[in-house]
């Protein structure tokens, strides 16, 4: 049970029932899909008449569309319903240290186009840089009016409330708006998240929805760093100050409260770059003195 | 915080030699290259460990580079997890490995955009 919070609520209105009920549906008909109204109405325990309305609105927001009419023994024969994912288009962002990667795809992820360069970390070049290539990117594919928005995953913490990236190592942003200055450049609406948790979003939603994806679940990623990502009931754990799961600053032994990274390097001798605190991999883990 | 500097990893000498490389070099039998992939082994464990036991989550889904070695890794990590995790159902957490296809990151930007249209509208 969640307690209610007298200082950020929201009070129901005449249309709050009518709202819950189509999310519910939209969620049982991408699971499902293609699932007939009849069908539907059986999963969610309501009438085919409510259904329809629910269905009607759903097609008219243009998050669902009717496809092939099947075959039945008897009746009317019925029209199956889909999620619309494949004419509904994203530009997704990954910023690494090595290269910028920039796709185009739709919203099941499944990827149309995908360019990479190397990284720019002059953040006033960056946006501008990065706002041409995506405004190119949309013209060679002629999407121009049907790209949705722009989803930024960078190695860092980022605020979700401000869109502001708090401190991301690698790249050497500390306090850095892309959010806002993205979306000014572009015109199109910008999300930027850690890239651990954006994993965890993509495992959630993006996955086969008969996949049976639990509530409960974290998405560990290790490459040239860790990105941590953690759901618990169905949904992101931030924490307060938006850095809950940051992996690097666990102790990883009893009693070694800090962890260095020793970086290991071939042809030649193991090199020691003490430099940023349990990033995993090439690499040997030094205690040291806490600070 | 000063671990967290934020020039640090920017300023550090970057190697061309790549976690792939790695894994490369500890099959093939270098032993400087298996220690270094099992110490990360053991240190991945002990960090689900420790994550296994402030959220107990369902499972855990393990990607990136490091899922192509599962098969040198995995004893290692099992081990390190049951080390830490605080009760035997813990320690069998499920692991799910196999998220090695390089675009992870991008289809979890695109679920920034995507996934909000799907979401439970808040209440209350």
């Amino acid at each position: 049970m969640r307690k209610i919070n007298t200082r950020d609520f929201r009070v129901a209105t005449r249309t709050t029932s009518r709202d819950i009920n189509r999310r519910i549906a939209l969620n049982v008909i991408r699971e499902h899909q293609p699932i007939s109204r009849a069908d539907l109405a059986r999963h969610l325990s309501i009438t085919r008449g409510v259904v329809s309305t629910l269905v009607q609105e759903l097609i008219d927001q243009g998050v669902i569309y009717e496809g092939a009419t099947g075959e039945t023994a008897r009746g009317r024969k019925p029209t199956f319903l889909h999620i619309r994912t494949r004419d509904r288009l994203a530009i997704a962002v990954d910023v690494r240290f090595s290269k910028t990667y920039v796709m185009l795809c739709d919203f099941s992820g499944r990827q149309l186009a995908l360019e990479a360069h190397d990284t720019i970390f002059e953040v006033t070049e960056f946006i501008r840089d990065l706002s041409l290539r995506i405004r190119r990117m949309m013209k060679t594919h002629g999407v121009k009016n049907t790209c949705e928005g722009i989803g930024v995953v960078v190695p860092g913490m980022v605020d979700q409330r401000t869109g502001l990236i708090l401190n991301a190592p690698a790249l050497g942003w500390r306090g850095v708006d892309i959010r806002d200055k993205l979306a000014a450049a572009t015109g199109l609406p910008v999300q930027i998240e850690n890239s651990g948790r954006a994993c965890s979003l993509a495992q959630l939603w993006l996955e086969r929805a008969d996949a049976s994806v639990p509530d409960s679940f974290v998405f560990i990623s290790v490459s040239d760093g860790v990105g941590v990502g953690m759901v618990a009931n169905g949904e992101l754990v931030r924490g307060h100050d938006h850095i809950a799961g940051e992996f690097r600053t666990h102790a990883a032994e009893p009693g070694r409260p800090t962890m260095h990274v020793r970086r290991f390097r071939l042809l030649g001798s193991i090199h020691i770059k003490p430099r940023y605190p349990l990033a995993l991999f090439w690499v040997e883990f030094v205690p040291t003195q806490s600070k | 915080m000063s671990q967290l500097n934020p020039n640090s990893l920017r300023d550090a000498e970057q190697s061309s030699f790549t976690v792939l490389d790695l894994i490369a070099r500890a099959r093939g039998g270098d032993a400087k290259a298996i220690a270094a992939i099992q110490a990360t082994a053991r240190f991945l464990g002990l960090g689900l460990g420790t994550i296994v036991n402030i959220i107990n989550p369902d499972c855990i889904y393990l990607a990136g580079e490091i899922a192509t070695a599962w098969d040198l890794i995995e004893g290692t990590v099992r081990q390190a997890l049951a080390e830490r995790a605080l009760t035997e159902n813990a320690a069998r957490t499920p692991l799910h490995v196999g998220v090695t296809q390089e675009s992870f990151r991008l289809r979890g930007a695109a679920a920034l955009i995507a996934a909000p249209s799907f979401a439970a509208p808040r209440v209350a």
